[in-house]
Order: structure tokens, then sequence, then C-alpha cells
């Protein structure tokens, strides 16, 4: 393409500037930023101070919507909800993505189509995820129930059915699609640790468990705060896979607040309401990630 | 003592293929069900014990997919293809000229800005989809492409995030000999850093089109007439609308997933790099 000749031909010395061109390049981003993100950012606030149905035009509330929301025991339903998959889906994922890591960190050819493996739910959509697990947790037909009996004898619950389990099975399928990422980052930290730690310990006579504990996982404390910050940020916000395998049920056993958002506005209509719970989620992504970097400066060392 | 150490090396790697070994046996035992059920005949997916070959084996389910009178199963796919291609190269082009100045040119409050855009990585879809919505709504956008296109091209910070960190790595001496000879900064960017960049590129390209893909709550929002439908939506829809046996939906879903997943296994390194690099999360 001879597209650059156009802009080569700018004789004028305003033209070729740098400062302009700069300017010019971002443009575009600049554009998007307000349109796409900012502007939707300050209509959610007014939004969130309103009724408004798309019907009838939007009526001025105040803190009406709020005051609503704290009310409802239902919200607080939703809410643990939300809490409860993140503290248990978190932890877990990131104990397993770390010990997958440790256990691939050798230079063997076998480990490549390991790693290759744990990465493929990487790709994989949640809806796909989704359907394919619903049926392995299916509870006459699943494979996951007759593995259960057929190895252990254990009587499977019926999963997504169950108020009791559902939720369960929705960390499970997050766990297994978020395991791969969680290795990959641990990958990456592990690599960048000098083995001169290493070699300075085993002279010391540390065994494998002391070298984990005292050097690995000290100095893996600022891969540990990231993948701890990110997933937290997008657990809180989890959808897709809740819409497909359960749409917040059984009993509202799985109703997250990222499909509460959705539900209320786009089911029910209720533009402003929905805002409102949107900005409780962003609140509290916002606070748990402040407190995190709080907590965050006592235990990772740089 | 040489002699220990070596023995108890192979012991524990040994543990580890193991342990690996089990663990990558469940990982991909969600995509052997699904290929296995999605060529199994009509009743054999609720035979007791479950078979886990599926013998006899037919493509029924696929053709029976494609020839649904109220799902353009095919049209799908389509779909999906052209928003991909449309949003990874317009996500190539904007982000790379965008990255680019914020690394190599010196202009106005530059680094304010980039922080400024940066920070909006941090909030949440849910905040904005309302809003949005409505701004579409009142565009006349609502079930076309552009609110899908649009956003994802002009507002993909992260992308000029991962590039900007690439360019940084270019040493200055380059851009500064171009510019003595009088190469315009478009140039510059176009028949320069371009080239150079195209590691980089690959990987924007590689995480913008999986990302594009696999997104669901646009579509979803936006997206209100079949034929227009992604193939996330689609599945989806024929998943929670329909009541239609598991073995279709399982074909349903090996088609969405099996053709990203061969292509990916190959372009891995690209994307398993962006990710390290960038951060972002799948």
């Amino acid at each position: 393409m001879k597209f650059h000749r156009f802009f080569d031909s700018f004789r004028s010395p305003f033209l070729r500037s740098e400062n302009i061109n700069g300017l010019l390049f971002v443009l575009p981003l600049i554009f998007g930023f307000f349109a796409f993100q900012f502007y939707p950012f300050l209509a959610s606030v007014f939004l969130s101070l309103t009724r408004y149905n798309l019907l009838q035009p939007a009526r001025w509330v105040g803190i009406g919507n709020f005051v609503l929301l704290v009310k409802d025991p239902d919200f607080y339903k939703v809410l643990w909800n939300t809490v409860y998959f993140t503290t248990v889906s978190i932890p877990a994922g990131m104990i397993g993505g770390l010990f997958l890591a440790l256990l691939v960190n050798h230079k063997l050819k076998t480990m490549t189509l390991f790693r290759t493996i744990y990465f493929l739910p990487m790709f994989t959509s949640w809806i796909a995820a989704g359907v394919v697990w619903a049926w392995l947790l299916h509870p006459s037909f699943g494979l996951v129930n007759y593995i259960l009996w057929g190895l252990f004898r254990i009587e499977g619950p019926e999963w997504l059915v169950d108020a009791r389990w559902a939720m369960l099975a929705i960390i499970i399928v997050s766990i297994w699609k978020n395991i791969g990422y969680n290795m990959l980052i641990f990958l990456a930290g592990l690599q960048g640790i000098p083995h001169t730690f290493y070699e300075a310990a085993e002279l010391d006579g540390a065994g494998r468990i002391r070298r984990l504990w005292h050097i690995t996982i000290p100095l893996l404390s600022p891969t540990t705060f990231f993948i701890l910050i990110v997933s937290v940020i997008a657990a809180f916000q989890i959808f897709d896979v809740v819409y497909i395998m359960t749409e917040g049920g059984p009993e509202w056993s799985t109703r997250v607040i990222g499909y509460h958002v959705w539900n209320t506005g786009f089911r029910y209509m209720k533009m402003g309401y929905a805002s409102a719970i949107a900005w409780v989620l962003f609140i509290f992504i916002f606070g748990a990630t402040l407190i995190q970097w709080r907590i965050g400066k006592r235990w990772v060392h740089y | 003592m040489a002699l220990a150490k070596k023995t108890g090396n192979k012991v524990v790697i040994a543990l580890s293929l193991l342990i690996l070994g089990v663990g990558s046996f469940i990982m991909i035992l969600p995509f052997i069900w699904m290929l296995s059920t999605s060529f199994k005949i009509p009743g054999a997916e609720y035979s007791f014990p479950p078979e886990w070959l599926p013998i006899p084996a037919t493509i029924g389910n696929y053709i029976e997919l494609f020839s649904l009178d109220f799902l353009p199963y095919g049209r799908f796919f389509l779909n999906s293809i052209y928003l991909t291609a449309i949003i990874t190269a317009g996500c190539l082009f904007f982000d790379s000229l965008a990255a680019f100045a914020f690394a190599k040119l010196r202009f106005w409050k530059r680094d304010t800005i980039f922080l400024i855009l940066l920070s909006s990585m941090m909030l949440p879809v849910a905040v904005r989809i309302i809003p949005l919505y409505l701004m579409m709504s009142l565009l006349h956008w609502l079930d076309t492409y552009l609110p899908l296109i649009l956003p994802r091209i002009f507002a993909g910070i992260w992308g000029t995030f991962l590039l900007r960190q690439f360019f940084l790595t270019i040493p200055d001496d380059l851009l500064d000999a171009a510019k003595i000879d009088g190469c315009s900064f478009f140039r510059i960017y176009w028949q320069i850093m371009l080239p150079l960049a195209k590691p980089a590129l690959i990987t924007l390209a590689v995480i913008a089109s999986l990302a594009t893909w696999n997104d669901f709550l646009q579509p979803l929002v936006y997206l209100t007439s079949l034929e227009k439908y992604t193939v996330q939506i689609g599945l989806a829809y024929l998943v929670t609308d329909y009541e239609v046996e598991w073995r279709m939906f399982m074909a349903g879903s090996t088609l969405a997933v099996v053709p990203i997943l061969l292509v990916y296994v190959f372009l891995q390194k690209h994307y398993t790099r962006g990710i390290v690099m960038s951060g972002i999360k799948g």
C-alpha cells in the first residue's frame, strides 16, 4: 500500500510537527474513550438516580434505588453468592495453578504437551464450556456422577438442579477454565527467580519443601498479588457461565451480581435500578482492589 | 550424596508426570465427552453405563444441526468470522498507531493522556453496558454490528498498552535517522515501525480475535434478529430456548470450540506471550 505517500506530501511545518502528529495518532482512542467509556460512566451515575423502563421518560428518584437495594433481602443473597463464589474459586484456582506451575517447570518435552492441555480451556468460550459441563454434571446421565460412583461409590448430587450444589458446579467450571491462566502467570514468575538463590539454599542443606516455603513462595509474592487482583476483578463480574448453566437458579442460589444487573436491566427493563446495582458492583471491585493494595504492602516482597 | 540427589530428582519428576497426567485427563475430559456425544446415534447418549466411544458413529447430529429451520447455524459462523476479522483488523491499526505515538513521539500531555485512557480498564462492563445500550438505541444502531465493532476498535486500550511495551524496546536512533531524512511520522510508523513490530502485532491479533470470537454479553445485548447472531449467542439460544437433544448441543459446542482449539494450539506461543506481557485475563 502506498498509503504513506499521502502523508509525505504534506509540506507545511504545522502538519509535520511531532506534537500535531502525535495527537492525531491517538485521537481515535481519545474519541473512543469519551464516547464508549467516559460518557457511559457519567450516564450510569445519572441513570442510577432515576427510574427508567424505556417506555416512560426517566423519573428522578435521587438515592431511592439505593435505598430500595439496602432494604431488599434478595440483594443480600446476590451479594453473598458473589462473595462466596469469589472466596472459594480464587484460592482454589490459585493454589492449583501454582501447584501445576511447579510441576511443569522442568525442561522436558512432555511438559510442553501438558502445558498445552492445561491451556485448552482458556481458548474455549464460557458458553461452550458451560454447555458441556452441564452435560457432564447431568444428574442421571452425566459422566461425573458415573465416575464418582464407579471409583468411590459416592452417590453424586444433582448438581445444577440442587440449590445446595449448583454454585459448587459453577465454581468447578470456573476453576477448570482459569487454572491454565494462573499456571501461565505463575510459570512466568517462577522463571524470573534467579537460580543462585536455590544454589545457595542447597549448599546450606535446605530441602525441597524448605526451598519452596522460604524462597519460591516469598519471591513469587508479586506474581501472586497480581493474579489475586486480576482474579477478584474478573470473579465479581462472572456472567456468561451462570447465564448458560443455571440462569441464576435454582432458588437464586447462583444469582451473582453480574447476572443480576443483566436480568434487572434487560429482562425487566429496570434501567435505573440495574445501574444502581452495577454501581454497587463497581464499588465492591474498587474497594476490594484498594484493600488488597493496602494489605499487599505487608506480604508482597519486591 | 550426588547419587541420592539424582534418584531423588527422578522420583520427583516421575511423580510430577503422574500427577500432571491425571490432571490433564480431567482437563480434557469435557472435550472428549463433547466430541464423543456429538457423534452418537439417537438414544445412545442416554445409555447406562455411559459409552466412551460413539459406536456406531454418525455425523447425523451435525447435519441435523445445520438443517434446523428455526436456527441458521451455518450463518452464525459467517457472522462471527466477519465480526472477528473486522474488529481484529481495526484493533491492529488503531492500537498500533496510538501505541507508536505513546511510545515514540513527544506531544502535549502524552503521559497524562495515556494514564487516563489506561484507567478506563478498571471500569466493569456492567456499569457501561446499560448507558451504552441506551446510546446505541438513540443512534438506531441496535441490531447492527456497529455497537460491537466501534467500542472494541476505538476503546481497545489494552492492545495499545501491549504494543506500546513493544515499541518502547525499539531504539530511538532509528527514528531519529528517519526524521533527518525527512520522513513523515506516518511513514515512519507504516514503513519502519510496523514491520519491526510484526511479532507483537501477531500477538495482539491472536488475543483480540479470540476475545471477539468468545464474546457473549455484548452480542447478547445488542443483537435481536437471528440471522445476525454470532456463534456464542446462537449456541446459547439453541440450548436455553429449545428442547433439543444433548447430542445436538454437543455437536453445536464442538463446532464452536474445536476449530478454535486447532488454530490456537499452533498460535499458543503468541497467545501466552501476550498474556504474560499484558496480564490480560482471557
